[in-house]
């Protein structure tokens, strides 16, 4: 009993206080507004502290933990994500802290009276990629990714007084409803084909322990388990904005406010691609023995997917929708890892699992990545004000940023950072990430891939660059609105610049700083030590 | 005369998830989108339901409920969502809101 | 013969009535000659229908007379039926008071969060079923899952009231 509440400790702490924040939420006093958010804080914070400290070393002898009933399986990966996400949600956290004197928002985000309940469903949501990440059942599994998206929706269409938001909102939220409902269609049908909704036992009963370990024939999968893997994975692609379903990404991108973009390039992203490991996991067995059909087809997205992002970025003038296909490309690059990851099985000879464990590594370092070194972009936007000094507004097109760098050099600086890292230029996180996808991808043979990387990166380069250019080299627009509200560099949102930024620069340069989190990497590769659940 | 077996419930599910599916890409009315993805929901639901009679146990059946309360929450969501654009603009047709694009 | 003060309509609409009660009549008898033949016709049916195919015919007849049926008396109605139109007889019959608006009425935005409560209160009490049909078997038999299941159906209930308690403090109940 006790143990079983402890698995969850993180969760319900998450949870507890967002009710309390909705409960909070009823107030009208702005005394009681001002406190929302350093609840909030606190509870991310103890949250974080509690994962820190469930970090288990590389020791074999430590268990998978469960509940009684086997629903939930934590082990090294599902404590990364979860410390991950607790230690990014900071950083959105602060990123998104209401400034200004009634602390409705900053001059990015205005949620009104609303702060309450802005920052629970920013909790829930984080605590949905917890649940998705201890999930061994996967009506848990679908119930958390839900979690983690249904608040989404309600962020984006109160994050500011602006009939933009809420037109995003509405799009994202049609949207999210039909690839639910295409992702429950694949959940019914894997348990249907299976007979148990247990990822352990789907995984057992697709590849029973007597079959031999590499033989290929591991890979032939009843055409119905495959149907139900595809719609898993159509599913998936919603949330990771992934090709063909990433139509949304920049429509809603655009319209919410720049701390909801953050919140949304990060989360519902995580939640996208733990479940897609986990549900490759469960088809493929410990072995990942996946079907050369499915490999094909995870390929054919993340090349699409990077193509289609970084080509589309070329073409825009709205930042945050720039952002946002650059968030695509992104995601297109973690798929490539998943590819590899996928395909290692039929490909890679003798090596195949230091192969496979080098890409889940990768990938889940290249979330780590992008998570740190993303927030920086969007935060110097919200620092920039936009021309239109209207409520709820920061920088957003490319014109609001010209000649910004200039008057704000620090700023700049950060923005240059963060764009370096995008691009992923040596001695940022960015490099070590593209290098840990590129590694794994040659190992296993996936040499044509790994061009694909390079041309993509060179093609991201030209829009990243342009924002660089734009903000030092074009002379300052004249009528440029100053913020009027609250002090010019806020603590909290610089606070969040300046851990991203700082994490950027540390993780490229410092290389045993780097060596420690690629260990906590391939640690966290391992998804399962296979114990049995109990009945 | 046969019985109905596994397969005739899955064809019932897989038709009603695929009549919300081609709503959903066709119609323009937001509320009749929204009940589309209702009906891929509840094909869904037929096919758990079915497949847990199947296998002679629960799961589906659970399965089923938290799916219908996903539903209703994203129905609850769906109202409010709706009734907020719809005092903005007097109209429902999805084609209304072009304020976004790129 | 009429008189100037109201009678004469009255008188009207009383002649109205006496060919209605004919008219009813009339159709009463038809639908009974009606009923007896067809009742004969599906019993004879099923006596001669053996074959599995065949003994739907009875149900296939039921609904060609039930469609037939309906027909007829739309038909019949339009071509023996007088026809006085009037503003009153035109309008909308509301349970005897003077109609107020037309149908399309806007609704107060009220409902839609009244619905959307009862969406939501309504849907979660299906948790209770399973619950209440499994908890107290594993009381009885002291299973290990006995008292988790009590905690957690405690913390959905505390969860439910916590959203009540929101919709109260947002002043959803209040109604003005």
């Amino acid at each position: 009993m006790t143990g079983y509440f402890s698995l969850l400790l993180p969760e319900l702490i998450l949870s507890t206080v967002a009710c309390v924040l909705m409960l909070l939420g009823c107030s009208m006093k702005v005394a009681t507004r001002k406190r929302v958010p350093i609840l909030a804080l606190v509870a991310m914070i103890v949250v974080f502290a509690i994962q820190l400290g469930r970090q288990q070393g590389d020791n074999a002898s430590v268990h998978t933990l469960t509940d009684l009933s086997g629903t939930l399986r934590i082990f090294h990966f599902a404590q990364y994500i979860k410390l991950l996400v607790a230690g990014v949600g900071i950083m959105l956290l602060l990123l998104a802290w209401p400034t200004n004197a009634e602390g409705t928002g900053n001059s990015a985000m205005n949620v009104g009276q609303e702060t309450g309940e802005f920052y629970g469903l920013m909790l829930l949501s984080l605590c949905g990629i917890f649940i998705v990440a201890g999930a061994n059942d996967i009506i848990l599994l679908f119930l958390g990714i839900e979690l983690a998206s249904i608040p989404t929706y309600i962020m984006v269409s109160i994050s500011r007084p602006n009939p933009v938001a809420q037109e995003a909102g509405v799009k994202y939220f049609f949207l999210g409803a039909m690839s639910a409902a295409i992702m429950v269609f694949g959940f019914s049908y894997l348990y249907g084909t299976t007979g148990s909704i247990k990822l352990d036992q789907i995984s057992q009963l697709l590849h029973p322990a007597s079959a031999s370990e590499s033989d290929p024939a591991q890979t032939a999968m009843q055409p119905w388990v495959l149907l139900a893997v595809i719609m898993l994975v159509a599913g998936f692609a919603f949330k990771i904005a992934a090709v063909p379903l990433h139509v949304y990404a920049g429509d809603v991108y655009q319209g919410a406010a720049t701390p909801v973009t953050a919140f949304l390039s990060f989360v519902p992203k995580t939640s996208g691609f733990v479940a897609l490991i986990k549900i490759l996991y469960a088809v493929g067995g410990s072995s990942w023995a996946l079907p050369a059909t499915l490999v094909k087809l995870l390929w054919v997205i993340a090349v699409l997917t990077m193509t289609f992002g970084n080509v589309l970025g070329l073409l825009q003038t709205n930042l945050k929708r720039l952002l946002a296909y650059s968030s695509v490309a992104h995601s297109g690059y973690m798929l490539t890892g998943i590819a590899t990851l996928a395909g290692a099985y039929l490909s890679a000879g003798q090596d195949r699992s230091t192969v496979q464990t080098d890409a889940l590594a990768g990938v889940i370092f290249y979330l780590t990545a992008y998570g740190i070194m993303n927030a920086a972009a969007f935060g110097v936007l919200m620092l920039l004000p936009a021309r239109d000094g209207r409520a709820g507004t920061s920088a957003e097109t490319i014109e609001d940023i010209a000649g910004q760098g200039r008057r704000h050099v620090g700023l700049g600086l950060c923005m240059a950072v963060a764009c370096f890292s995008l691009i992923g230029i040596p001695l940022t996180v960015g490099f070590w990430g593209k290098v840990l996808l590129i590694k794994p991808a040659f190992s296993g043979g996936n040499n044509w891939l790994v061009v694909i990387i390079m041309i993509n990166a060179a093609i991201s380069a030209a829009y990243y660059l342009r924002i660089i250019a734009t903000m030092f080299l074009r002379d300052p627009v004249s009528d440029a609105v100053e913020p009027t509200n609250g002090s010019r560099y806020p603590l909290p949102i610089t606070a969040a610049i300046g851990i991203s930024v700082f994490g950027t620069l540390l993780l490229g340069t410092v290389l045993p700083l780097t060596q420690v989190f690629t260990t906590g990497t391939h640690i966290a590769a391992r998804i399962d030590d296979g114990t049995p659940s109990p009945k | 005369m046969e019985t109905l077996a596994l397969q005739h419930y899955l064809a019932v599910g897989a038709i009603l998830f695929g009549i919300g599916l081609i709503g959903f890409m066709c119609r323009r009315n937001l509320i009749v989108m929204f009940l589309c993805t209702e009906l891929m929901f509840q094909g869904v639901a037929i096919n758990l339901v079915a497949f847990g009679h199947f296998w002679g146990n629960f799961s589906g059946q659970a399965f089923t409920i938290f799916v219908l309360v996903i539903a209703a929450a994203e129905a609850s969501l769906a109202l409010g969502l709706v009734v907020l654009l719809f005092r903005q603009k007097n109209t429902l047709d999805a084609d209304a809101w072009r304020e976004l694009k790129g | 013969m009429s008189v100037q003060n109201g009678f004469g309509v009255i008188s009207k609409k009383f002649a109205g009535e006496v060919f209605r009660a004919r008219e009813h009549r009339f159709l009463q008898f038809t639908s009974a000659l009606l009923e007896y033949t067809v009742m004969n016709a599906i019993s004879l049916l099923a006596q001669l229908a053996p074959a599995p195919r065949a003994s739907w015919a009875p149900v296939v007849l039921m609904i060609l007379i039930a469609i037939g049926f309906a027909a007829a008396n739309l038909v019949l109605s339009i071509i023996i039926g007088p026809r006085r139109d009037g503003p009153g007889k035109s309008q909308t019959y509301e349970s005897g008071m003077v109609p107020i608006g037309d149908t399309r009425k806007r609704f107060n935005v009220r409902f839609y969060i009244v619905a959307m409560i009862f969406l939501v209160f309504d849907v979660d009490i299906i948790f209770f079923y399973p619950f209440c049909t499994i908890f107290p078997q594993t009381v009885l038999k002291q299973h290990a899952l006995a008292g988790p299941m009590l905690v957690e159906m405690i913390l959905f209930v505390v969860l439910l009231l916590v959203a009540y308690f929101y919709a109260w403090g947002k002043g959803v109940f209040k109604w003005d």
